[in-house]
């Protein structure tokens, strides 16, 4: 197996021809139905994907103005190199419900044979990724499947033999490992996965330092460049801070959201949930700027220093990704995360306020923040409201482990590289205790 | 030893305004009664409220002989409070209902816990509107404030969809665990300068989690109902108010026992565990109370799991009490752990129903016992939000087999698979040296049979029902 393939976020969008929508959602509960009812389905037999799901937006089931365009979100997270990827879904096997997926877009060219139409079509209507997320970087597909099987067939080793309390723990680790043997013949090709890594604390310093060094740099240079980088720093704070005081929160008398059983009966059907959602950004080049400027920031921590399965403390994050959307100026925001929809909110909360608030105190009816960052998402229940308010319809979804937890996944991998390691006895106890 | 007091500066709250169940369980009032109500066409129910008002205890009553409380359904709160009259409304949770498909699946309420299976409450159940809640120091006292009660309701034109009569058992629940131990300590209630030692600190909880009115533990008042009355802000109807969430849960005594002696005779991997040892295990508890988990001696409130417990070697990390309470030990950060843990809390108020199958709670009676009676547990507990919190503890705690890493460990006493429609098996891992062990196929000991999420309101709120509509002359 080789040692790194690094997961990828697709975002694709495209306007539908208004005459092929109720074709399109058609199709798309189909799909929706056999992902649901684990029948055949194109996404089983592409072997790298982790997630996809499609969007239609805004909502075509709710009430909208005639003329409206309706857009198309296809997005999924892969493995390797988009082409191989493109190969994949295009193959004979897999290609006709993405045809008649995507041949109902205004842009899609029927008159070329399907699988140059799909390249062509995707190709020209990626949308950049600004900000991602990944829990576990550098486990493709066959990784976490390979090590899920071991996993399997360890608990299935202990269900048939009994150990002693007495038994020593290198013992009945080598027990395991032969058993391992005898059924995974190629579990020693398994290897850890290097990833770059910054602790959180030093990124932060090295933020600030680098900040402080363009500030002495430009006080060398001359001083009166300092007095005006000084001027500009305070004058954007005092802009946001005025801002921030007249940004208009969503009313409480808007609590309920009416939408709301319709998204909630997709939810809780597995150990996984998924999330889109797409909010209008603040009126004014600013705002963009700030959000730019955040949304950069946060992709370059999540690939580097929050890289270990946990993004600001959440441990619930399959994959996430932002994505600003020019033709709307929106924030389109996806996320597949464990658990249920009230615990990965309360987790934005408790944990990750801060970040979030800097994304999507940029976007409109966002509870009250100050300082950028401060106030708005710790404002739980308004916060959770806003989120509800702004969450969009997924019409399909579908997770290649929807059973698996991110710390499932990371366990099992910890367990198979234990499974080719020397250990003292305090590891052997520890990597014991994994199971 | 003197311990270091934490003293704290808190709300002022208001108790002439607070009906008393929401301060105290009443433990001094050992016999109980709940009347479920329904408003028929004819009802004249504000005449009715008026009537017992000045029966309903208010907090302010430290030890009163009796107690006489009510709430409402959201089916009773529309009849009450025209859509068009509120401002804002009450939680969507309470008005979408406790036998709803959504909140059914958050719960697990499917097959064999199913609406359409329970005894009241559920969607093949009459309609309940309300509850009378009476607490009595003896059955005469109760049955005459019921008969009084039931003579008003008639005169009201108002009907009595069942009585559910609480058995005093004792300390103990029906599977023989002492029970009731842990409650979070309102802050406030002690005063508004209470002191707390530094151990008890991790339970202390700010009334806004509780009582709506008050700040919450974001330091944010939960978001309350309000209703025109021609001034300004219109009547914070909520105030001084609860949400009560009542469930009836069965329990199965003799297949617990049977399936724990089963495990201890037959199991190899459980070789010398007796049955109480796996009994506590699941549950996370001896059956006197005493915690698994590290504790000074006699100290069956003030343990944590983070420093001593981590792995679960002692209590294990499915068990009963740990996932329904985590304390320090979710994920790796103890004090967080206790600051999110504190936003996920109950106040329970729960009384239990029917005989022990023993007397004196013996494990090997209980298991050999032929009785059939019905018991278990009236569940009623109170939050200021329930998805946040009732929701929250069954759902992401008791419910989820990943919870805190775990693979497929539901909650062996309480817990539901959520995502399933029909009742499945699931595991048990006692964490343990030299390789955990794991139970399997572990069968329902506990069935839902009835409940609704009720609104208890404050005093004045409940005048306010009682007057004319939209006058507030009536409250202020």
């Amino acid at each position: 197996m080789k040692t790194f393939t690094d997961q990828n976020g697709l975002i694709v969008i495209a306007d539908i021809d208004a005459n092929k929508l109720s074709i399109l959602c058609d199709e798309l509960h189909v799909l929706h139905t056999a992902i649901i009812n684990k029948a055949d389905h194109p996404f089983r037999k592409i072997k790298g994907i982790h997630f996809a799901r499609f969007v239609i937006f805004p909502d075509p089931l709710a009430t909208q103005p005639p003329g409206q365009l309706f857009r198309l979100v296809y997005s999924c997270t892969y493995d390797g190199l988009l082409d191989t990827y493109l190969q994949a879904i295009t193959a004979g096997e897999t290609i006709s419900p993405f045809e008649r997926i995507f041949s109902c877009c205004k842009d899609y060219d029927p008159a070329v044979p399907p699988a140059a139409a799909i390249t062509t079509f995707i190709k020209g209507h990626t949308q950049r990724v600004d900000a991602y997320y990944s829990g576990y970087r550098g486990l493709s597909n066959d990784i976490i499947s390979k090590e899920a099987e071991i996993y399997t067939l360890i608990q299935q080793f202990l269900r048939e033999r009994t150990f002693a309390a007495t038994d020593d723990p290198k013992f009945i680790k080598q027990e395991i490992v032969r058993y391992i043997h005898e059924h995974v013949p190629d579990y020693s090709h398994i290897k850890a996965v290097p990833l770059p890594y910054i602790k959180p604390l030093y990124a932060g310093l090295l933020i600030g330092l680098l900040l402080v060094g363009i500030l002495v740099l430009a006080g060398i240079i001359h001083l009166y460049l300092l007095g005006a980088l000084v001027a500009l720093i305070a004058g954007i704070v005092f802009y946001l801070r005025r801002l921030e005081q007249t940004a208009p929160e969503l009313p409480d008398t808007e609590q309920e959201v009416a939408a709301v059983p319709s998204l909630t009966k997709d939810e809780d059907f597995y150990a996984q949930n998924q999330l889109s959602h797409l909010v209008a950004i603040n009126p004014g080049g600013f705002r963009l700027g700030v959000l730019r400027t955040v949304l950069w920031l946060i992709n370059l921590l999540a690939k580097y220093s929050f890289n270990k399965g946990a993004l600001g403390g959440i441990c619930t994050i399959h994959f996430a990704g932002w994505s600003i959307l020019e033709k709307e100026r929106s924030l389109l925001f996806f996320s597949n995360f464990d658990g249920s929809w009230e615990n990965y909110l309360s987790d934005f909360v408790d944990r990750a306020a801060v970040g979030l608030t800097g994304v999507w105190s940029n976007t409109i009816n966002f509870p009250r923040t100050s300082w950028l960052a401060f106030k708005g998402a710790a404002d739980e229940e308004r916060f959770k409201n806003w989120t509800r308010k702004y969450q969009i319809h997924t019409q399909v979804w579908y997770s290649a482990f929807e059973e698996l937890t991110v710390k499932n996944i990371l366990r099992n991998h910890h367990i198979a590289l234990g499974l080719n390691q020397e250990m003292n006895d305090t590891q052997t106890k520890q990597w014991l205790n994994l199971l | 030893m003197a311990k270091p007091f934490i003293v704290m500066q808190l709300p002022k709250l208001e108790f002439g305004d607070i009906q008393g169940l929401l301060i105290r369980s009443y433990s001094f009032l050992p016999d109980a009664c709940y009347v479920m109500l329904q408003f028929n066409e004819h009802a004249q129910i504000r005449a009715f409220l008026a009537d017992i008002l000045p029966g309903i205890t208010a907090a302010s009553h430290k030890r009163p002989d009796l107690a006489f409380h009510i709430a409402f359904t959201n089916t009773g709160i529309s009849r009450l409070i025209p859509e068009e009259q509120l401002i804002t409304g009450f939680a969507p949770e309470f008005t979408e209902g406790l036998n709803t498909k959504t909140r059914s699946r958050i719960l697990g309420d499917f097959d064999t816990n199913a609406p359409e299976k329970w005894y009241w409450g559920g969607t093949q159940n009459p309609r309940v509107d309300a509850v009378l809640m009476i607490f009595a120091k003896d059955s005469a006292a109760l049955e005459e404030k019921y008969q009084d009660t039931a003579e008003r309701l008639k005169r009201y034109n108002i009907s009595e969809v069942t009585r559910l009569n609480t058995m005093n058992i004792g300390s103990k629940e029906h599977f023989g665990f002492e029970d009731g131990i842990m409650n979070p300590l309102v802050a406030g209630v002690g005063g508004s300068n209470a002191r707390y030692t530094a151990e008890e600190e991790q339970n202390v909880v700010m009334p806004g989690e509780f009582i709506l009115g008050y700040p919450n533990e974001y330091a944010k008042f939960p978001l309350s109902p309000r209703v025109k009355t021609g001034m300004d802000d219109g009547f914070d109807i909520g105030k001084n108010g609860s949400y009560m969430v009542f469930r009836q849960l069965e329990q199965d005594v003799k297949v617990f026992w049977e399936f724990i002696y089963g495990l201890s005779e037959n199991d190899p991997h459980l070789q010398g565990m007796g049955p109480e040892l796996i009994a506590a295990k699941m549950m996370g508890r001896q059956l006197n109370g005493e915690s698994l988990a590290p504790a000074a001696a006699g100290n069956l409130k003030n343990f944590l799991f983070a420093a001593d417990d981590k792995d679960g070697f002692h209590c294990p990390i499915g068990a009963h009490i740990r996932k329904s309470n985590p304390r320090d030990g979710i994920d790796d950060d103890p004090a967080l752990s206790v600051k999110m843990v504190k936003k996920h809390k109950i106040l329970r108020r729960g009384r239990a129903f029917g005989a022990p199958l023993s007397p004196d709670f013996d494990p090997a009676t209980m298991r050999a016992s032929g009785n059939n009676d019905k018991r278990g547990l009236y569940f009623i507990c109170f939050n200021a939000q329930i998805n946040r919190q009732f929701e929250f503890i069954q759902n992401a705690w008791c419910n989820n087999n990943k919870f805190d890493g775990l693979n497929d460990d539901i909650d062996p006493i309480v817990g539901f698979p959520f995502r399933e429609t029909a009742f499945r098996n699931s595991a048990f891992t006692i964490q343990g040296c030299p390789v955990r062990k794991k139970i399997s196929n572990i069968p329902q000991f506990v069935f839902v049979r009835g409940g609704a999420y009720f609104f208890m309101p404050g005093m004045k709120a409940l005048k306010y029902l009682a007057g004319t509509p939209g006058s507030l002359d009536t409250v202020l």
